[in-house]
C-alpha cells in the first residue's frame, strides 16, 4: 500500500476580501492575520466537501495547515467523510521576510479551543517555516523538503491510506505542486501553453502517481519506488468547478503580494475600477484571467457502444486527453481507448443536474449552500468512434 | 490501471525535460456522475430559460423524482403551462409529453470549453469555428467537469389535444379546483346537488354560467387523461396484400374475396318493434342471385362458395329446429372445416343477435322472440371470467384447460362438445355458458328444477328472479375458483348455504346478525371470499374479441391466409410460463406438422415450477 491520490485544497474566501471594512472580525487566535473565513468561504468549504464525497476516490485523510482558516475549510470535509484533521506546519502560508510581523500559527492546544474533538495531535511538523520569512526560493525549498519527510511519515504510520487532501495557501499549494512535478522554480508554467497552477479560493489539484512506478513483485505484492523516484501527474488543475461561483482571487507568484493579504486585495480593486472605467458592468467577483473575461460552453463526449443490452462506461480512475478539439476530428483519449470524434449539435437541449447525486450520500438534514441547483445546458455534443491502432 | 506510457499514447509524448515529466494535459475522470433531462426545446443561455424549461417539466423536485427512479411515471413536459393573472391555468388539461429514463444509457464525459467573451457570437454559435480561432492565443480552456449517467429523453409523440376553453363545466372547474379561490369554490360546492334527480341530463341545465353558448347537443363529456394509447410512432408494417398478385403481363388480380355481409343486430332489448323474422333483404338478394347464376355475387367460381353456404345452410336448419338460439362457437365444432367460410353468411340467413340482455351475443333463430316464452330461459347467457391476476400466476394457468383451436371438431358429432359443459368436475373451454350448459351440475339443476320464472321478463335477468341467478352464479364462481386452484373438492356447506340463500346480497343478512350495526365495508369484503378469484358478468378476453370478430360485417373466404397474417402480431407467449398446450401452439404457427408429431409422440415435458414443487 502506498500514497498514490494527493489532493491540495485552498483555503475558502477569507473575510478580509470583503469589499465592507467594518465586517472584517479579529483573528479568533490572536495571531497575526490568522483571520476566519468569511460565510461565503464558508459556504465553499462546504461545496468542496460535497463534491469530495461525490467522487470515487475520496480521501482517507486530512491534513491542514495550522491557520485557522485552512482548518475551518478542512472541517466540512472533516465532518462529512467522518475524518480528523491533523495540523502540519509545513503547509503553513508564505511570508516574504520583509513583512512587519512574520506570524507563527497557534498551537494544536489553542486550535483545539475552536474544532473541538476534530483535530488530532499526534502529528509532526515535518518542516517548520523560517520565523524570519521566505523568498520564493525558500518556500520552493520548504515544499521540496516537506514531501519526502511527510510521505515518509505517513505511510509508515498509515499504510492503508493512498488517498490524502491537503489544505493550505495559495502559495503553499503552488510551490507543494512544482516541487512535486520536479520543476525547478515556483514560476515556471506547466506546459508551452502558459498553463500555471490554477490557486482559487477553495481550488482543488488532484495529483496521481504514474502508473509506471507502480509495479508487482513475483509474490503479488505491490511494489514501489522510493519517494524521490516516483513521478507524479497533474489530472486536476485548481477546479473549481463545484463552487456555485465559480474561480474567485486566484492567484501566483507573478502577482507580486502575497497571496490575499490586504495589498493584494487593495491591488486588485483598484485594477477592477480601472476596468470598470471601461466597461460599465463589473463583475463584482474577479476575472477568471487576469486579461480577460471568460465565457463557458458545455459539450458531452457521447460514447455509442451501439448496443442496447449494455451500457458504455467511463471508468473512475482512468484519465482523459483531448487534442484537435478546433478540427473536424478531435481526437480523445479515455482510459486506454482512443476515439475519433465528430462535432455535433443537437435538435434540442441536454440539462445536465450538476448537485443531484450529491445529496444522496451526504447526512441526512444536511440543508447548506453545497444544495444549491446547477444546470449545465449542453447544446454540442461530440460522438466518439473507437479508432484501432495501426 | 493500465501503464499508459509504454503504447504510445500522449502521456509518452509529453515533454520530458530531466527527471521533470509534465502531465498538464491529463484529466482525473473520477469526477462527480450526474444525471440528465434531454429537451425537444431550444433552451437559452440565459437563466430565465433554464428555469422556464424546468418548469416546464414540473419542477426540480419532479425531475429529481424521475432521475433517481422514485417516479416510475415519468416527466411530463408541459409546452404550454402559462397562467393567468388569477394563477389559473390557461390550458389546464394539455397532455403532456412523457419523458423516461434511458436505460443502459452509455456514460457521457461533460466537457467545459472555456473561451473569451463573444468569441461563440462571433462565430454564430458555431463552437468548433470558436475554438479554431481562439486556439491560437492559448485563450481556450478545456476541462471535463462530470460523467452524465443517466438521463431522462422524451421520445413518445405529443397526445391528441382538447379545448375545454367554451365548455362551462371546465371553466368551472379550472376556476375553482385550478385557482383554489375560495369564492369561486364556494359557488361551485353550493351548485352540485346533494341528490341528483336527473342523472341521465345534459349538464348543461346545472352549470352556473350560462354565459358560455354551448350547444345543447354537447353533453360535456371530459376528456381522458390519454388518448393515444400508442406512445412511440406505431409502425405500421406495410406489406403486399396477400390475395393482390400482378401477373408476368402487369394484370393485376386478387385471390382472395371479401364478401359484404348483413347480420341483423338488436340494440334495444325492451324494444317494442320486434324482432325479425326475415333474413335482411340485401342478403336475401345476393343469395337469390346467387341461386340463378351458380355463383354467389362477389365470389369467384373455383371457391364455390354457393355449394357450400347451400350445404351448411342445410346444417344450421336442422341445428336451429333442435335448438333455437346458440353460441358460435359452439356451431363451429359442428359445422365440417371446409364449410367455416360460409358459416356466417349462413348465420345471418338464419338469425340475429341481441346486442344486450341475458341473451345478448347469442345467434337467435329469426323470428324466435326469447321474451315471449320462459321456455328460452335455459338458452340465457351467463358470463365468468378468471381474474388477470390468477391468469399470470403459472401454478394456475396450467390447471386451465387450453381453449379449443379456431377449426376444431365436436367429439360428439352434430351436438355441443361436451368439454363446453359446466358439470362441477372440470373447468369447461369457455367461460360463456348458457344455463343449461350448467345442469350436468346437480346443485345447480336442482335451483332450476325448483325456480319459479318471472312473470315478464327481465332486462337483466331475464326469466329467472335475480335470487336463481344469484345462486346459480355463487356455485359457479366458488366451483370454478376452486377448480382453477387443483382443488375438486368442493365444500358442501358451502354449497348447502348457496342453495339456500335467501337475500341477493350477503350484506342484507349481516345486517340482521350484527345487532343492527351496519358495515359497509363488510359487503365487498364478502364478495371477495365468494368469488374465489372468477368475477360473474365479465366477458372473458378471449370471448369479447371473438364478439367483434363476429360483428365485423364482412366475411372472408380464406381465413387461413390471413390468420398467417396475425402470426407477426406480438402476442404473450412467455416461454417460462407457457405450458405444453401452448408451446405446440407455438411450433404449429410455423410447422404445423412437427407441432402435430411432438404433440402425439412427447409426454415428458417437464415445467420448471413442477420440479420445484
Amino acid at each position: 500500500m502506498t500514497l498514490k491520490t494527493i489532493y491540495i485544497a485552498r483555503h475558502g474566501y477569507r473575510s478580509n476580501w470583503l469589499p465592507t471594512p467594518p465586517a472584517h472580525p479579529a483573528p479568533p487566535t490572536g495571531v497575526n492575520s490568522d483571520v476566519p473565513l468569511a460565510a461565503h468561504g464558508v459556504d465553499q468549504a462546504k461545496e468542496l466537501a460535497h463534491y469530495l464525497i461525490s467522487i470515487d476516490n475520496q480521501p482517507q485523510m486530512i491534513v491542514s495547515s495550522p491557520l485557522y482558516r485552512c482548518l475551518q475549510t478542512s472541517e466540512p470535509a472533516a465532518d462529512l467523510l467522518e475524518l480528523p484533521i491533523y495540523i502540519d506546519r509545513g503547509l503553513s502560508e508564505w511570508y516574504k521576510p520583509d513583512r512587519d510581523i512574520i506570524p507563527e500559527p497557534a498551537t494544536y492546544d489553542i486550535l483545539n479551543n475552536f474544532f473541538a474533538g476534530k483535530l488530532k495531535r499526534e502529528w509532526p511538523n515535518s518542516v517548520v517555516p523560517s520565523l524570519k520569512g521566505e523568498t520564493e526560493e525558500d518556500i520552493f525549498q520548504r515544499c521540496k523538503t516537506f514531501w519526502p519527510i511527510f510521505v515518509q511519515e505517513l505511510e509508515e504510520r498509515f499504510p492503508e491510506v493512498e488517498t490524502v487532501l491537503l489544505v493550505t495557501h495559495a502559495a503553499t499549494k503552488i510551490a507543494l505542486g512544482m516541487t512535486l512535478l520536479k520543476f525547478d522554480n515556483v514560476r515556471e508554467s506547466l506546459d508551452e501553453d502558459g498553463t500555471v497552477i490554477r490557486s482559487g479560493s477553495c481550488s482543488l489539484d488532484k495529483y496521481e502517481i504514474l502508473e509506471d512506478d507502480l509495479g508487482e513483485d513475483e509474490n503479488g505484492e505491490e511494489t514501489v519506488l522510493p519517494f524521490d523516484q516516483r513521478q507524479w501527474k497533474l489530472t486536476m488543475n485548481g477546479n473549481t468547478e463545484f463552487l456555485s461561483a465559480g474561480e474567485e482571487m486566484h492567484w501566483d507568484f507573478k502577482s507580486g503580494f502575497e497571496a490575499g493579504s490586504d495589498d493584494d486585495i487593495k491591488a486588485r480593486r483598484k485594477k477592477q475600477l480601472e476596468q470598470q472605467g471601461v466597461e460599465t458592468n463589473g463583475d463584482k467577483k474577479d476575472g477568471i484571467d487576469d486579461k480577460d473575461e471568460y465565457e463557458h460552453v458545455y459539450v458531452s463526449l457521447d460514447v455509442h457502444n451501439r448496443n442496447y443490452r449494455e451500457r458504455h462506461t467511463v471508468p473512475n480512475q482512468t484519465t482523459l486527453q483531448h487534442s484537435g478539439l478546433e478540427t473536424d476530428k478531435p481526437l480523445i483519449k479515455i482510459a486506454d481507448n482512443v476515439y475519433e470524434g465528430t462535432w455535433k449539435k443537437s435538435l434540442g437541449t441536454e440539462l445536465a443536474f450538476a448537485n443531484e447525486t450529491t445529496n444522496s450520500k451526504s447526512k441526512e438534514g444536511e440543508q447548506d449552500a453545497a444544495n444549491t441547483e446547477r444546470v449545465y445546458r449542453v447544446t454540442d455534443s461530440i460522438d466518439l468512434n473507437p479508432i484501432q491502432p495501426m | 490501471m493500465q501503464n499508459s506510457a509504454a503504447d504510445g499514447s500522449p502521456a509518452a509524448q509529453s515533454q520530458v525535460v530531466g527527471k521533470r515529466l509534465v502531465y498538464a494535459r491529463e484529466y482525473t475522470l473520477d469526477l462527480p456522475r450526474i444525471s440528465s433531462v434531454e429537451l425537444p426545446l431550444k433552451v437559452s443561455a440565459a437563466p430565465e430559460s433554464v428555469a422556464k424549461a424546468v418548469d416546464m417539466c414540473g419542477g426540480l423536485g419532479s425531475i429529481k423524482n424521475v432521475l433517481q427512479g422514485r417516479d416510475e411515471g415519468g416527466l411530463e413536459l408541459h409546452l404550454n403551462p402559462e397562467k393567468d393573472e388569477n394563477n389559473t391555468p390557461t390550458f389546464f388539461n394539455e397532455h403532456p409529453i412523457i419523458g423516461r429514463r434511458v436505460p443502459n444509457r452509455d456514460e457521457s464525459v461533460l466537457l467545459k470549453i472555456s473561451l473569451p467573451k463573444g468569441t461563440i457570437a462571433k462565430h454564430n454559435g458555431n463552437l468548433q469555428e470558436a475554438i479554431a480561432a481562439a486556439t491560437d492565443t492559448k485563450q481556450y480552456r478545456v476541462v471535463p467537469v462530470a460523467v452524465i449517467n443517466n438521463t431522462v429523453r422524451f421520445r413518445e409523440m405529443s397526445d391528441f389535444q382538447i379545448r375545454l376553453d367554451n365548455v362551462p363545466s371546465a371553466n368551472e372547474y379550472n376556476n375553482s379546483f385550478k385557482s383554489l379561490n375560495w369564492d369561486n369554490f364556494k359557488d361551485y360546492v353550493k351548485s352540485i346537488p346533494d341528490y341528483d334527480t336527473k342523472p341521465y341530463e345534459n349538464v348543461s341545465s346545472m352549470t352556473l354560467d350560462r354565459s358560455a353558448k354551448i350547444p345543447s347537443f354537447d353533453w360535456q363529456l371530459p376528456a381522458i387523461p390519454r388518448f393515444s394509447m400508442v406512445n412511440i410512432p406505431y409502425i405500421y408494417k406495410y406489406r403486399d396484400n396477400p390475395y393482390a398478385k400482378k401477373s408476368d403481363t402487369g394484370e393485376s388480380s386478387v385471390k382472395g374475396t371479401y364478401i359484404k355481409n348483413y347480420q341483423q343486430l338488436v340494440y334495444d332489448f325492451n324494444t317494442t318493434d320486434g324482432i325479425p323474422t326475415e333474413p335482411h333483404p340485401d342478403i336475401v338478394k345476393l343469395f337469390n342471385q346467387g341461386k340463378e347464376t351458380g355463383v354467389y355475387p362477389g365470389t369467384g367460381k373455383d371457391v364455390r362458395f354457393l355449394e357450400k353456404l347451400e350445404h351448411c345452410l342445410d346444417i344450421l336448419y336442422d341445428l336451429f329446429e333442435k335448438r333455437p338460439i346458440w353460441v358460435k362457437r359452439h356451431i363451429d365444432g359442428i359445422i365440417p372445416l371446409d364449410l367455416h367460410p360460409a358459416l356466417k353468411i349462413a348465420l345471418s340467413l338464419y338469425s340475429y343477435r341481441f346486442t344486450k340482455g341475458p341473451w345478448r351475443n347469442s345467434y337467435i333463430k329469426l323470428g324466435v322472440d326469447p321474451r315471449t316464452s320462459k321456455d328460452y330461459a335455459q338458452f340465457q347467457t351467463e358470463y365468468f371470467k378468471i381474474e388477470r391476476k390468477l391468469l399470470t400466476d403459472p401454478r394456475i394457468k396450467k390447471n386451465l384447460p387450453a381453449p379449443p383451436s379456431k377449426d376444431y371438431q365436436s367429439s360428439v358429432p352434430g351436438q355441443i362438445d361436451p368439454n363446453f359443459e359446466f358439470d362441477g368436475k372440470r373447468i369447461p373451454w369457455y367461460l360463456m355458458l348458457q344455463i343449461d350448459l350448467l345442469f350436468k351440475e346437480p346443485n345447480i339443476f336442482e335451483i332450476y328444477s325448483q325456480t319459479q320464472f318471472l312473470p315478464e321478463v327481465n332486462e337483466l335477468t331475464g326469466w329467472f328472479s335475480e335470487l336463481d341467478l344469484t345462486k346459480i352464479r355463487k356455485i359457479v364462481k366458488y366451483e370454478l375458483g376452486c377448480m382453477v386452484q387443483g382443488n375438486y373438492e368442493f365444500n358442501e356447506h358451502k354449497l348447502t348455504f348457496f342453495k339456500r340463500m335467501i337475500y341477493v346480497k350477503e350484506s342484507m343478512i349481516k345486517e340482521k346478525d350484527a345487532e343492527g350495526d351496519v358495515d359497509m365495508d363488510q359487503d365487498d369484503d364478502d364478495d371477495d371470499i365468494d368469488d374465489n378469484g372468477v368475477q360473474e358478468g365479465e366477458i372473458d378476453d378471449e370471448l369479447l374479441e371473438e364478439a367483434e370478430q363476429e360483428e365485423a360485417k364482412e366475411a372472408t373466404l380464406r381465413s387461413e391466409a390471413l390468420e398467417e397474417d396475425q402470426d407477426t402480431e406480438p402476442d404473450n407467449f412467455d416461454i417460462k410460463t407457457a405450458s405444453f398446450q401452448e408451446v405446440i401452439e407455438k411450433i404449429a404457427k410455423h410447422d404445423s406438422k412437427s407441432a402435430k408429431f411432438l404433440k402425439d409422440h412427447i409426454n415428458g415435458l417437464v415445467k420448471e415450477n413442477d420440479l420445484l414443487q
